[in-house]
């Protein structure tokens, strides 16, 4: 290399934009100004828990970790009449925390539906400005007066009462000495409470009448005492239910026999024990034949003419019907003599070495639901296992069930409760199809998070609800191409990320403000963005399934996802997290500058006329050119000319001459090779106006309309988060930058990501002016272009 | 109840998974003094809030004369008010109704002046009391901004400067007389 630097040939500099953070000038006149950029790369460590040996620094659970067990064996009655409800459960407490309890925590979630509830009683006020129907005045007093709440009947263990102490959704029962470490403890509860009519008190469990033919549809859920979760990292979760921070329970086996009126039918979490008893021959027939594999669609145990028959003549008597689930953290089922019911066996597991299970996919449905349910309810929970099975671990469960009944979309273990319906013609609208197909894929996706991969929901809804509509979106992308662009673009979260009434999404469940931006869109399009944009598809796709693979059956919390995907990845991420999980920062980028530079031949001959070609290009001023007709003094006086009358500073001199010849003698011959090479250098100086730091994704347009699209990672803000140059090297000269051209940074601006600066593109709302007033349509306008 | 209604439908259930949220993209032309507004939301819930304000069933998809419904359904609830508390006409453009999305276009004569204006936004806020309405600002040379909406926060001021401030009149009052 030459020991002189090359010389740079300064073609212009561009400052766009009135938004510029820096005064870089007036800083240095003032005096140094100590570091005060707000450090976007700053480790997460401060604001994470320390690693422990039950929770790794790696994300992974520790050779200490623990959870508890808890066992249920439940005998429960349905009095369809007055919807009521009655049950006895022995439960098992295997206490594997090295603490010695003194009482344990059990939830009775539904006495949210007490009047006096504090879920009740802090519930903002409703919208009265135009008015208040009589139902829904209807609604609020029936609210403010149906107890739906859980009467405990008595708790005891080996026949003698324990005391108890309810604390609104919490009971504590207070143990005749203390667990031990490894200990059990076993305890009854006798237990009964009215099921709410849905019509009248929403929730997620609830009966629905259909006056028509006078049956109930009964969706149950928390329905029976639940123990809470003791863990290492809040010790109980005894946080009471106010309504929107779902459920933190305990895995555990289950026993459950359900008696219900004889003609009902039973969909539940788990295997049914006794088909004998409860299935006709032929329905068993039938479900036998519909669990060989090798089939290509359900098929009906209970078909429309069966299920009518069924409905319209309710039998006496009661049945029982038994149920047990291994390794689940609850148990929903739902009960009707209305149901319709089908069954497809799929296999779970490597098809290569046989390694897996059956699995017995299935739906139950009214006759009110045809067709729809019958066309797609259970090709929808067949597409969910197999594509969630992809991306996390394949479904543990022998059964997964989707039951249409009163409850809109609600996820339990191997069962969940979807409502969309047809009209009531049976002939239905694409959005409820779709909307059919996206709440299946949706609550039988919950299997995986958080029923599988069992985060506490009652603090972080973002843990279940966030990633399951992010492999939501995976599933729906590959069920048709209706689907492409519903989810997940960036652009869609970006008003959102604008707003000032945000709080981030590390924030509790029940302080979160717009719940559905914060808890499902943020978080799916942020996992998205790292997947697409960040890390790349093989990188996340491997980190994310490592995650569910080592909390499948634990209970992970923020810090083991965020630290297994950096570990699997080996990208550091600590940035992302803290800008999109920890604030409520968003996406600004601004093409502030840009400077273009080519290299000096250093040919003096050569720069001097590309000197002078630039000087003459220039306009005269307006000034100058009047005054040049103006006679001169030194015309009418030649005696007083000079040399410098006529000395031309872009004039090559010898000496110059003499110099380059020097210097090109002294070159190699690559040296003298780059002099002549087109080399063109673009500084870009971006301003981050937003605060959030992302990927600096830079698309050159050249001079012959070709495209080139560089991809400069997030890193390049680590020393200074509010402004960043980077140098565009290039062979070709460029006429159009652009930062982010395909907007898979959720930039909410991107009004001043180009260079040159666009002419205002157009809003939403003149393009559909332009639209509006286009004389034809397309399809006119094709014909005659044919 | 002087302002009670009674319903004659079933109103669709709200899911517990749904999103509950509006977006409106709201921008200032210089040219004709208007704000331009294009409204998002979910056409199962513009569905739902019409059928129960019209105590009818409503399909967007099967209602033939539905911009009417739709203009008169944004007049009564994104109002844009004055400094003196008196709504700015509205001026219907049109709507794209697909299938998932919902756009609704119209404009709000601010007669060049949008600054002393204040928004009253309660879209679909009658269905859910977590709905929350997000309006996106690109209001001239102004930097884009969003301001959020729900059934206890439904209005606030336009310009930044104004913005936290209670504006002295109130727009429910005046609603529930009017009906």
């Amino acid at each position: 290399m030459p020991a002189r630097p090359l010389v740079l040939r300064h073609l212009g500099g561009v400052l766009f934009g009135c938004f510029c953070l820096l005064t870089p000038h007036a800083n240095a006149q003032e005096g140094p100004e100590k570091q005060k950029r707000p450090d976007a790369f700053r480790q997460l460590e401060e604001l994470l828990p320390t690693p422990s040996a039950t929770r790794t620094a790696s994300g992974a659970p520790g050779h200490a970790y623990w959870q508890q067990k808890v066992d249920y064996t439940i005998q429960v009655e349905l009095e369809e009449e007055h919807r009521q409800i009655t049950g006895l459960e022995q439960i098992r407490y295997h206490n594997h925390s090295p603490d010695s309890l003194r009482y344990l925590w059990v939830q009775l979630d539904n006495n949210r539906m007490r009047p006096s509830s504090i879920g009740n009683r802090i519930a903002g006020a409703p919208d009265l400005s135009s008015g208040m129907s009589f139902k829904s005045l209807h609604r609020r007093l029936i609210r403010d007066s149906f107890d739906g709440g859980l009467h405990i009947g008595w708790v005891r263990h080996q026949g003698q009462e324990l005391h108890t102490v309810v604390n609104d959704t919490m009971m504590r029962v207070d143990l005749p000495r203390p667990l031990p470490p490894g200990g059990q403890f076993e305890f009854e509860i006798q237990w009964s409470f009215q099921v709410n009519d849905s019509s009248q008190v929403g929730a997620r469990t609830g009966a629905e009448f259909f006056p028509e033919d006078g049956n109930w549809i009964f969706e149950m859920a928390h329905w029976y005492p639940r123990l809470a979760v003791y863990d290492d990292v809040n010790g109980w979760q005894n946080k009471v239910f106010l309504g929107s921070g779902e459920f933190a329970l305990e895995f555990g086996d289950f026993d459950v026999q359900i008696t219900v009126p004889a003609d009902h039918v039973v969909a539940a979490t788990g295997v049914l024990q006794n088909p004998e008893e409860v299935l006709t021959k032929v329905q068993r027939n039938r479900l036998a034949k519909a669990m060989e594999l090798g089939q290509d669609g359900p098929t009906m145990i209970i078909t429309l003419e069966e299920a009518k028959a069924n409905e319209a003549s309710p039998a006496d008597g009661v049945k029982t019907w038994h149920f047990q689930a291994q390794h689940v953290r609850d148990f929903a089922w739902a009960s009707s003599r209305k149901f319709l019911w089908d069954c497809w066996g799929i296999f779970s597991g490597d098809p290569q070495t046989g390694e897996g299970h059956k699995v017995a996919a299935m739906s139950f449905w009214p006759k009110e639901a045809e067709p729809m349910w019958s066309k797609f309810s259970t090709h929808a929970v067949v597409h969910t296992l197999q594509v969630y099975s992809r991306y996390t671990f394949e479904f543990p469960y022998p059964t997964a069930i989707s039951v249409n009944g009163p409850v809109g979309g609600m996820e339990y273990p191997m069962i969940c409760f979807n409502g969309p319906r047809p009209e009531p013609d049976g002939t239905y609208s694409e959005r409820t199809k779709y909307a059919l197909i996206g709440v299946i894929i949706h609550e039988v996706g919950h299997n995986f998070f958080p029923m599988i991969v069992n985060s506490d929901e009652r603090q972080w809804t973002w843990m279940d609800e966030g990633l399951n509509t992010f492999v939501q979106h995976l599933a729906e992308v590959e069920w048709d191409e209706h689907y492409k662009g519903w989810w997940g673009e960036p652009s869609q979260i970006t008003s959102y990320m604008l707003s000032e009434e945000q709080v981030p999404i590390m924030t509790n469940s029940e302080s979160l403000l717009s719940f559905g931006n914060n808890a499902y869109g943020k978080p799916m399009t942020a996992l998205n963005i790292l997947r697409e944009t960040i890390m790349g598809r093989d990188l996340f796709d491997f980190a994310f399934a490592e995650y569910a693979r080592r909390w499948k059956f634990k209970h992970p919390q923020p810090a083991d996802f965020f630290r297994t995907m950096e570990d699997a990845s080996a990208v550091d991420l600590d940035w992302f997290w803290r800008g999109w999980f920890y604030t409520t920062d968003h996406v600004d980028f601004e093409l502030a500058q840009v400077d273009w530079y080519q290299l000096s031949t250093l040919d003096p001959d050569y720069e001097n006329n590309i000197l002078r070609e630039r000087r003459d290009a220039q306009l005269e001023s307006l000034q100058h050119e009047r005054n040049t007709p103006l006679p001169k003094r030194v015309d009418a006086y030649p005696e007083l000319k000079d040399f410098y009358d006529t000395y031309d500073p872009l004039t090559t001199t010898s000496q110059q001459q003499k110099e380059y010849l020097k210097l090109l003698e002294s070159l190699d011959d690559w040296q003298r090779e780059q002099l002549e090479a087109p080399w063109q250098f673009y500084i870009l100086t971006i301003n981050n106006l937003g605060g959030l730091v992302m990927p600096v994704l830079i698309d050159l347009e050249y001079e012959d309309g070709s495209h080139e699209m560089r991809r400069i990672p997030a890193e390049i803000w680590r020393k200074n988060s509010e402004q960043v140059k980077t140098l565009v090297l290039t062979e070709r000269p460029v006429r159009k930058i652009r930062i982010d051209p395909r907007q898979e940074t959720a930039d909410c601006d991107i009004s001043n990501n180009n260079w040159p600066p666009d002419i205002k593109p157009p809003t939403r709302f003149e393009l559909f002016q332009q639209k509006k007033n286009a004389k034809t349509n397309p399809m006119q306008e094709a014909n005659s272009q044919s | 109840m002087k302002h009670a209604l009674l319903l004659l439908f079933v109103l669709p259930l709200l899911g517990w998974h749904h999103l509950l949220t509006t977006i409106a993209e709201v921008s200032f032309n210089a040219d004709s003094g208007y704000l331009e507004v294009a409204l998002h939301c979910t056409p199962r819930d513009l569905e739902a809030t019409l059928s129960k304000d019209l105590k009818r069933l409503i399909r967007l998809d099967q209602e033939k004369n539905l911009d009417p419904l739709l203009e008169d359904y944004c007049n009564r609830h994104f109002q844009l008010l004055d400094a003196e508390g008196k709504q700015v006409p509205l001026l219907w453009v049109g709507k794209e109704i697909e299938l998932r999305d919902a756009w609704l276009y119209f404009q709000l004569d601010v007669d060049g002046k949008w600054q002393d204006k204040t928004l009253y936004n309660d879209v679909l806020a009658n269905l859910h009391h977590k709905y929350m309405n997000t309006v996106r600002l690109q209001l001239g040379n102004h930097k884009p901004r969003s301001l959020s909406f729900d059934a206890k926060h439904p209005q606030r001021a336009l310009s930044p400067d104004l913005s936290g401030q209670n504006p002295s009149f109130s727009r429910q009052f005046s609603a529930i007389l009017g009906e």
